[in-house]
């Protein structure tokens, strides 16, 4: 059975994992505020050694492209790129907010990531108790999509959303306060390291495996830059 | 027979280069974003990590086709680690500690001046130890003398805006495209340099100004406009390069001739203006000069791996640890 190497480093966390089938066969953790570029590559030798795996015994690098921070995406993608070359193996992206929501599926309430996404926003989605998507990825302010979550619980049961992700703690409070007697925190052992879940969610779906120059990170917001050229070129074209 | 991948990634150009003994390159290939950041005016550097990750794999694989090679034929991995736009060096940084550590290779990182620095052994494989490098690009303006390979003596830098950088601003203000050194070299060529715009001399050190210049030539423009007075775009452009390289060509030879250096090298983007090579040549005709054709004064990987075959042969390794530095210092080694 084909061994995956899961690997998220698009939030505060950096995790690694490997996944054979439905088996979590090793994973490694680190929430230490150290860059995750200084911090992948020794973390993944000490795992593989522990686990007793060469790196030639990996047979598919997953990665969690976006959306996320943006240094973080590529730190994550071109190592698991660098990775699936070096290797001759292919790669598959897996959106971090479905790695996050994996990580506290099956517990009997609808699963909201929160990301960072700065500029008082988070990156965010919605999933079912069981992990099947309902909302598109999306950038909101929490006030925002507490509103839209209250409209949701009030016509659906079980009337209960969880709340994982690097952002979940900042905002909780606020969401709390918004959606009394609905919202939970998932444990923070859960909330930050999307490895486990982006290696056995890729797993399941071998298929979508790509060569290693066709993954792309899924940002979902343009950069400033591309946003006030948009805006500028939007304005003269009123004028 | 080392066989040394190189890669680089520091600014707006991926580049990957497979480099042997003697300074032999066996492949070349740069991916450039210039038209990319031309609708910005100037490089963005998050458009640019981004055109980075989407560009890396293609471009190593062409690389190592170039060269007849497959990855497990190529005995190390060199990158550039710095100074640079930290995103893009990131990029380089994680795919090539990534390459390096499936394939099983060793890994060297490698200092993007010493990189420029290294480019004349490309075509000039007979340059020795020790000469004076004029180090001048969008990112950098520096004097240095290079000892001997990975040891270097920087003697002075701009104090703000690099030579490139000026080059770039300026040609913004005169409506020229980015980049802005050669389309200044070629307007220059049309006109003469009739207006006396400033140098910043800095006496008695190597260090650079140009953020000056550009004030200078900034208001130069709004006077002419709000005169209505007319004036030659050539003439301005032809005047303000004046103004940078008499200071880079006198400051260069100076430096050589304290430090009796018989050869100045020219490395960086904007020696592969002409107009800067022939005024060092003329102001040091005795000395020897030597620069590098112009695909290897911009940005490229085969520079990186010039640099990173004095590494290897001094074992000089990285470590899987190896972070992308934006402002890495001009390093020396005992």
């Amino acid at each position: 059975m084909a061994k995956v190497l899961g690997i998220d480093t698009a939030g505060k966390g950096l995790s690694l994992a490997v996944a054979e089938g439905d088996k979590l066969l090793a994973s490694a953790c680190l929430n230490v505020g150290l860059t995750h570029s200084q911090r992948l590559l020794p973390l993944l030798a000490a795992l593989l050694e522990g686990a007793a795996l060469r790196p030639a015994d990996i047979d598919l690098i997953a990665v969690t492209n976006g959306p996320g921070s943006f240094t973080g995406l590529r730190i994550g993608l071109a190592t698991a790129k660098g990775l699936a070359a070096g290797l001759g193996c292919k790669l598959l992206p897996v959106s971090t907010l479905e790695a996050a929501a994996y990580a506290v599926r099956g517990m009997g309430a609808y699963i909201c990531p929160v990301l960072d996404a700065r500029r008082n926003e988070v990156y965010t989605a919605l999933y079912t108790p069981e992990g099947a998507e309902l909302w598109p990825p999306a950038a909101l302010a929490p006030e925002k999509l507490a509103e839209q979550l209250r409209e949701f619980l009030a016509a659906n049961q079980p009337r209960r959303v969880m709340f994982v992700g690097d952002a979940a703690e900042l905002y909780i409070e606020r969401l709390l306060a918004a959606l009394p007697d609905m919202a939970l925190l998932a444990p923070a052992e859960r909330r930050l390291f999307g490895a486990p879940g982006c290696a056995l969610l890729a797993a399941e779906r071998l298929e979508q495996a790509l060569p290693p120059e066709r993954a792309e990170a899924f940002y979902l917001r343009l950069s400033e830059a591309e946003r006030n050229r948009n805006a500028r070129l939007a304005a003269e074209a009123r004028q | 027979m080392v066989k040394i991948l190189a890669i680089e990634s520091s600014c707006d150009e991926t580049a990957a280069a497979v480099i042997t003994d003697g300074y032999r390159l066996l492949a070349n290939v740069v991916a450039t974003q210039i038209p990319v950041h031309q609708l910005y005016g100037g490089v963005v550097p998050e458009i640019a990590s981004r055109e980075h990750l989407n560009a890396v794999v293609p471009v190593v694989n062409r690389a190592l086709a170039e060269a007849g090679l497959a990855l497990s034929e190529v005995d190390a991995v060199a990158v550039t680690q710095g100074p640079g736009l930290i995103g893009s060096l990131l990029v380089g940084v994680s795919y090539a500690k990534a390459l390096a550590f499936a394939a099983g290779k060793p890994l060297l990182a490698v200092h993007h001046l010493e990189g420029h620095m290294s480019a004349p052994f490309l075509e000039h494989p007979e340059l020795r130890f020790p000469y004076l490098a004029l180090v001048v690009s969008g990112s950098h303006s520096g004097v240095a003398v290079a000892e001997a390979p990975g040891r270097y003596q920087l003697l002075g830098q701009s104090r703000d805006d690099a030579a490139g950088e000026a080059f770039d601003k300026i040609a913004r203000a005169l409506g020229l495209p980015y980049p802005g050194g050669p389309a200044i070299q070629q307007t220059a060529g049309e006109g003469e340099a009739v207006y006396d715009f400033p140098s910043a001399w800095l006496e008695g050190t190597y260090d650079f100004s140009f953020s000056g210049l550009k004030s200078a030539v900034l208001n130069f423009l709004n006077q002419k406009k709000m005169k209505g007075e007319a004036f030659r775009t050539a003439d301005v452009a032809a005047s303000a390069q004046e103004a940078i390289i008499r200071v880079l060509a006198a400051k260069a030879v100076r430096a050589a001739r304290e430090y009796d250096l018989d050869t100045i090298v020219l490395a960086g983007g904007v020696a592969a203006n002409q107009a800067l090579r022939e005024r060092v040549q003329s102001l040091a005709p005795e000395r020897r000069v030597v620069y590098p054709s112009p695909k290897f004064c911009t940005d490229n990987a085969a520079m990186i791996g010039a640099a990173a075959l004095a590494k290897w042969q001094r074992g000089e390794f990285a470590d899987l640890s190896l972070n992308a530095e934006a402002n890495l210092p001009l390093y020396f080694y005992a």
